[in-house]
Protein backbone atom coordinates (compact mmCIF):
# COMPACT_ATOMS: atom_id res chain seq x y z
CA UNK A 1 0.00 0.00 0.00
CA UNK A 2 2.88 2.59 0.84
CA UNK A 3 4.72 1.53 -1.79
CA UNK A 4 1.76 2.42 -4.26
CA UNK A 5 1.83 5.54 -2.91
CA UNK A 6 5.62 6.13 -3.13
CA UNK A 7 5.53 5.11 -6.69
CA UNK A 8 2.57 7.44 -7.62
CA UNK A 9 4.57 10.51 -5.59
CA UNK A 10 7.40 9.57 -7.51
CA UNK A 11 5.75 9.65 -10.72
CA UNK A 12 4.29 13.07 -9.87
CA UNK A 13 7.65 14.58 -9.36
CA UNK A 14 8.86 12.94 -12.18
CA UNK A 15 6.21 14.50 -14.87
CA UNK A 16 6.55 17.64 -13.48
CA UNK A 17 9.88 17.90 -13.21
CA UNK A 18 10.17 16.74 -16.67
CA UNK A 19 8.00 19.09 -17.91
CA UNK A 20 10.21 22.28 -15.66
CA UNK A 21 13.65 21.09 -17.51
CA UNK A 22 11.28 20.90 -20.71
CA UNK A 23 9.95 24.78 -21.13
CA UNK A 24 13.93 25.26 -19.62
CA UNK A 25 15.11 24.02 -22.96
CA UNK A 26 12.71 26.08 -24.66
CA UNK A 27 12.60 29.01 -22.68
CA UNK A 28 16.51 29.10 -23.13
CA UNK A 29 16.16 29.83 -26.73
CA UNK A 30 12.98 32.26 -26.42
CA UNK A 31 13.58 33.69 -23.08
CA UNK A 32 10.46 36.17 -23.20
CA UNK A 33 8.13 33.89 -24.07
CA UNK A 34 5.07 34.02 -21.20
CA UNK A 35 3.24 31.64 -21.87
CA UNK A 36 6.37 29.00 -21.41
CA UNK A 37 7.75 31.38 -18.30
CA UNK A 38 4.10 30.50 -16.90
CA UNK A 39 4.07 26.81 -17.43
CA UNK A 40 7.29 26.41 -16.24
CA UNK A 41 6.37 28.27 -13.06
CA UNK A 42 3.58 26.23 -12.64
CA UNK A 43 5.12 22.47 -13.14
CA UNK A 44 8.20 23.87 -10.62
CA UNK A 45 5.59 24.30 -8.13
CA UNK A 46 3.86 21.55 -8.29
CA UNK A 47 7.42 19.63 -8.78
CA UNK A 48 7.84 21.11 -5.03
CA UNK A 49 4.81 20.62 -3.64
CA UNK A 50 5.64 17.20 -4.76
CA UNK A 51 9.10 16.83 -3.37
CA UNK A 52 8.20 17.99 0.00
CA UNK A 53 5.58 15.27 0.45
CA UNK A 54 7.57 12.93 -0.62
CA UNK A 55 10.60 13.88 1.24
CA UNK A 56 8.31 13.72 4.47
CA UNK A 57 7.61 10.18 3.76
CA UNK A 58 10.72 9.02 2.37
CA UNK A 59 13.72 10.58 3.17
CA UNK A 60 15.54 13.38 1.23
CA UNK A 61 15.77 13.09 -2.56
CA UNK A 62 18.96 15.81 -2.83
CA UNK A 63 22.60 16.05 -0.43
CA UNK A 64 21.02 18.96 0.83
CA UNK A 65 18.28 17.88 2.65
CA UNK A 66 19.52 15.07 3.77
CA UNK A 67 21.68 14.77 7.11
CA UNK A 68 19.93 15.60 11.06
CA UNK A 69 20.42 12.32 13.13
CA UNK A 70 22.23 10.37 10.48
CA UNK A 71 23.00 10.17 7.07
CA UNK A 72 20.36 8.37 5.77
CA UNK A 73 21.21 9.41 2.18
CA UNK A 74 23.17 6.58 1.54
CA UNK A 75 20.78 4.14 2.97
CA UNK A 76 17.94 2.97 1.18
CA UNK A 77 16.82 2.49 -2.30
CA UNK A 78 19.07 4.01 -4.88
CA UNK A 79 17.07 4.86 -7.95
CA UNK A 80 18.33 2.17 -10.19
CA UNK A 81 17.34 -0.72 -7.55
CA UNK A 82 14.81 -2.46 -7.81
CA UNK A 83 12.51 -3.50 -5.11
CA UNK A 84 13.53 -7.08 -5.11
CA UNK A 85 17.38 -6.15 -4.24
CA UNK B 1 27.50 23.52 -10.90
CA UNK B 2 25.29 20.83 -10.52
CA UNK B 3 23.10 18.63 -7.72
CA UNK B 4 21.05 15.61 -8.71
CA UNK B 5 18.20 14.11 -7.47
CA UNK B 6 18.13 10.84 -6.26
CA UNK B 7 15.39 9.26 -8.44
CA UNK B 8 15.37 8.53 -12.60
CA UNK B 9 13.85 11.20 -14.74
CA UNK B 10 11.02 8.20 -15.55
CA UNK B 11 10.55 4.74 -14.10
CA UNK B 12 12.14 2.21 -15.44
CA UNK B 13 10.39 -1.30 -15.45
CA UNK B 14 12.00 -4.29 -17.92
CA UNK B 15 9.67 -6.84 -18.68
CA UNK B 16 11.16 -8.52 -21.62
CA UNK B 17 15.26 -8.72 -21.67
CA UNK B 18 16.92 -8.21 -24.91
CA UNK B 19 20.90 -9.04 -25.23
CA UNK B 20 20.75 -7.76 -28.45
CA UNK B 21 18.86 -4.24 -27.95
CA UNK B 22 21.06 -3.81 -24.64
CA UNK B 23 24.27 -4.32 -27.43
CA UNK B 24 22.82 -1.79 -29.43
CA UNK B 25 21.90 0.84 -26.44
CA UNK B 26 25.06 0.78 -25.49
CA UNK B 27 26.86 1.49 -28.20
CA UNK B 28 24.38 4.69 -28.13
CA UNK B 29 26.03 5.51 -24.97
CA UNK B 30 29.49 5.38 -24.95
CA UNK B 31 30.32 4.55 -29.07
CA UNK B 32 31.15 6.78 -31.67
CA UNK B 33 28.64 9.58 -31.81
CA UNK B 34 27.60 8.56 -28.37
CA UNK B 35 25.64 10.41 -25.87
CA UNK B 36 28.59 10.74 -23.72
CA UNK B 37 30.96 11.74 -26.07
CA UNK B 38 28.55 14.52 -27.44
CA UNK B 39 27.41 15.66 -23.75
CA UNK B 40 30.94 16.34 -23.40
CA UNK B 41 31.47 18.08 -26.29
CA UNK B 42 28.44 20.66 -25.64
CA UNK B 43 29.77 20.94 -22.17
CA UNK B 44 33.16 22.04 -23.13
CA UNK B 45 31.94 24.16 -26.22
CA UNK B 46 29.80 25.89 -24.29
CA UNK B 47 32.65 28.32 -22.96
CA UNK B 48 33.24 29.26 -26.37
CA UNK B 49 30.04 30.79 -27.26
CA UNK B 50 29.13 33.98 -28.74
CA UNK B 51 25.81 33.91 -27.34
CA UNK B 52 24.23 33.71 -23.99
CA UNK B 53 21.30 31.64 -25.59
CA UNK B 54 23.77 29.62 -27.04
CA UNK B 55 25.92 28.75 -23.51
CA UNK B 56 22.57 27.90 -22.06
CA UNK B 57 21.03 25.53 -24.71
CA UNK B 58 24.38 23.34 -24.33
CA UNK B 59 24.45 23.51 -21.00
CA UNK B 60 20.92 22.40 -20.79
CA UNK B 61 21.43 19.93 -23.27
CA UNK B 62 24.81 18.92 -22.55
CA UNK B 63 23.39 18.06 -19.01
CA UNK B 64 19.88 16.46 -20.48
CA UNK B 65 23.03 14.17 -22.57
CA UNK B 66 24.10 13.03 -19.45
CA UNK B 67 20.31 12.33 -18.21
CA UNK B 68 19.32 9.97 -20.85
CA UNK B 69 22.95 8.53 -20.94
CA UNK B 70 22.99 7.41 -17.34
CA UNK B 71 19.34 6.53 -17.50
CA UNK B 72 20.24 4.10 -20.20
CA UNK B 73 23.30 3.23 -18.71
CA UNK B 74 21.10 1.93 -15.51
CA UNK B 75 18.46 0.73 -17.88
CA UNK B 76 21.40 -1.47 -19.48
CA UNK B 77 23.48 -2.39 -16.37
CA UNK B 78 20.20 -3.40 -13.90
CA UNK B 79 18.52 -5.17 -16.71
CA UNK B 80 21.36 -7.39 -18.62
CA UNK B 81 18.63 -7.20 -21.74
CA UNK B 82 16.44 -4.56 -22.69
CA UNK B 83 13.39 -5.14 -24.39
CA UNK B 84 10.56 -2.37 -23.28
CA UNK B 85 12.68 0.59 -23.18
CA UNK B 86 11.49 4.10 -23.53
CA UNK B 87 13.79 6.55 -25.30
CA UNK B 88 13.61 10.71 -25.50
CA UNK B 89 16.48 12.62 -27.13
CA UNK B 90 16.76 16.22 -25.66
CA UNK B 91 16.96 18.20 -28.60
CA UNK B 92 15.31 21.74 -29.80
CA UNK B 93 14.14 20.07 -33.05
CA UNK B 94 12.50 17.61 -30.98
CA UNK B 95 9.93 17.76 -28.11
CA UNK B 96 10.90 15.04 -25.79
CA UNK B 97 7.42 15.86 -23.75
CA UNK B 98 4.72 15.00 -26.42
CA UNK B 99 6.95 11.53 -26.98
CA UNK B 100 6.88 10.61 -23.54
CA UNK B 101 3.21 11.01 -23.83
CA UNK B 102 2.16 8.97 -26.93
CA UNK B 103 3.22 5.78 -24.66
CA UNK B 104 5.52 4.15 -21.77
CA UNK B 105 6.11 1.21 -23.76
CA UNK B 106 6.96 2.46 -27.21
CA UNK B 107 10.81 1.84 -27.81
CA UNK B 108 12.14 4.66 -29.77
CA UNK B 109 15.64 5.01 -30.35
CA UNK B 110 17.14 7.85 -32.10
CA UNK B 111 20.71 8.75 -33.12
CA UNK B 112 22.78 11.29 -31.68
CA UNK B 113 22.96 14.38 -33.69
CA UNK B 114 26.37 16.33 -33.31
CA UNK B 115 26.41 20.00 -33.79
Amino acid sequence: MSDNRRESLMRKIQTYAFTAHECALYLDCHPNNKQALAKHAQAVKMMNEAVEQYEGMYGPLTVFDAGGNDWNWVKGQWPWQNKED
Amino acid sequence: MWTYDKKLQYPVNIKNPNPKLAKLIITQFGGPDGELGAAMRYLSQRYSMPYNEAIGILTDIGIGDYFWAFHRKVTKKRYEGIFSYRFCRYSSFLSASTMDLISNRICLIAPSSII
